[in-house]
């Protein structure tokens, strides 16, 4: 059953991302950038994905430290790896996008693309972490501390515009004052719907694979295990006491 | 030109997908040839 439910969230995901593809095609092209903007149907769900996964990471981690959770932490990992993955597509479709309207494709100068880049290579650090220790409970104790602390940057990130003169533009969709054109938003929300589904149909998956892993590392940490070379095993209690 | 660029683009984005669809497939296959064996 719970299978089931994943192979279905996979083809919707599949569907979606078909039919995001075909409202980005059809929107009219934009006034001053023509056909470049496009790309923002791509850029912007990436953007806000990368943003909503390191939430569920912070929120996977203050669950772990709560409750000791081992899904609330395999769940926080998945979507930090599926965070880093979207923050990675967003990077490159910015700097596709900036080349033919900026000119150039990087700006080490520019507020959002720096603290897009740092925030990337933190939480590639956060997985890193995770790799480096081999005990379960010190890695989901020490990832959840980085993952609350890591999450500092997404504000930092998002209101970068604001706060900074950039070369990127500044709050486009949620601005009153100028409204972004109705077919425009529909793409761009029909798009973020995909994105979304794309992201549960990754985490969801490498949630359960991280669980496998779980079970198969504990089963072989249980079974015999060697202390030093092939010949030494661990003995047991019926051949200590001679109760075999 | 500017359609050259879109196009990049979004083959980027479809095509990382693909790619780490396939790395979750193959780490699911090895992952279940342990279990098995």
């Amino acid at each position: 059953m719970r299978q089931r439910s994943h192979q279905v969230l996979n083809v919707l995901a599949v569907l979606a991302i078909g039919a995001g593809f075909t409202f980005a095609v059809l929107a009219p092209s934009e006034r001053t950038q023509g056909d470049f903007a496009k790309i923002m149907f791509v850029h912007v769900p990436s953007a806000w994905l990368a943003f909503l996964a390191f939430g569920v990471t912070l929120v996977g981690g203050v669950v772990w430290l709560v409750r000791k959770s081992p899904l609330a932490d395999r769940i926080a990992a998945s979507s930090a790896e599926v965070g880093v993955f979207f923050t990675g597509l967003a990077l490159v479709t910015g700097m596709i996008w900036g080349y033919p309207v900026w000119g150039t494709f990087w700006d080490w100068g520019d507020a959002r693309m720096m603290s897009t880049a740092i925030m990337f290579f933190v939480y590639l650090g956060y997985l890193a972490l995770r790799r480096s220790i081999p005990d379960p409970e010190t890695r989901a104790r020490r990832s959840a501390v980085l993952g609350i602390i890591a999450f500092v940057q997404v504000p930092l990130v998002y209101f970068s515009v604001t706060l900074f003169r950039t070369l990127h533009q500044g709050t486009t969709v949620v601005r009153p004052d100028a409204p972004i054109d109705p077919e425009f938003l529909r793409a761009l929300m029909i798009n973020l719907g995909a994105f979304t589904l794309v992201y549960l149909a990754f985490t969801s998956w490498r949630t359960r694979l991280a669980r496998i892993e779980d079970e198969l590392e504990e089963a072989e940490a249980l079974s015999d295990f060697e202390i030093a070379g092939s010949g030494i095993t661990a003995p047991r209690l019926g051949e200590v006491t001679g109760d075999v | 030109m500017s359609e050259g660029w879109v196009v990049v683009g979004y083959s980027v984005v479809y095509g990382f997908m693909i790619l780490y669809t396939l790395y979750l497939v193959g780490r699911t296959r090895r992952v279940n040839r342990r279990k098995e064996g």
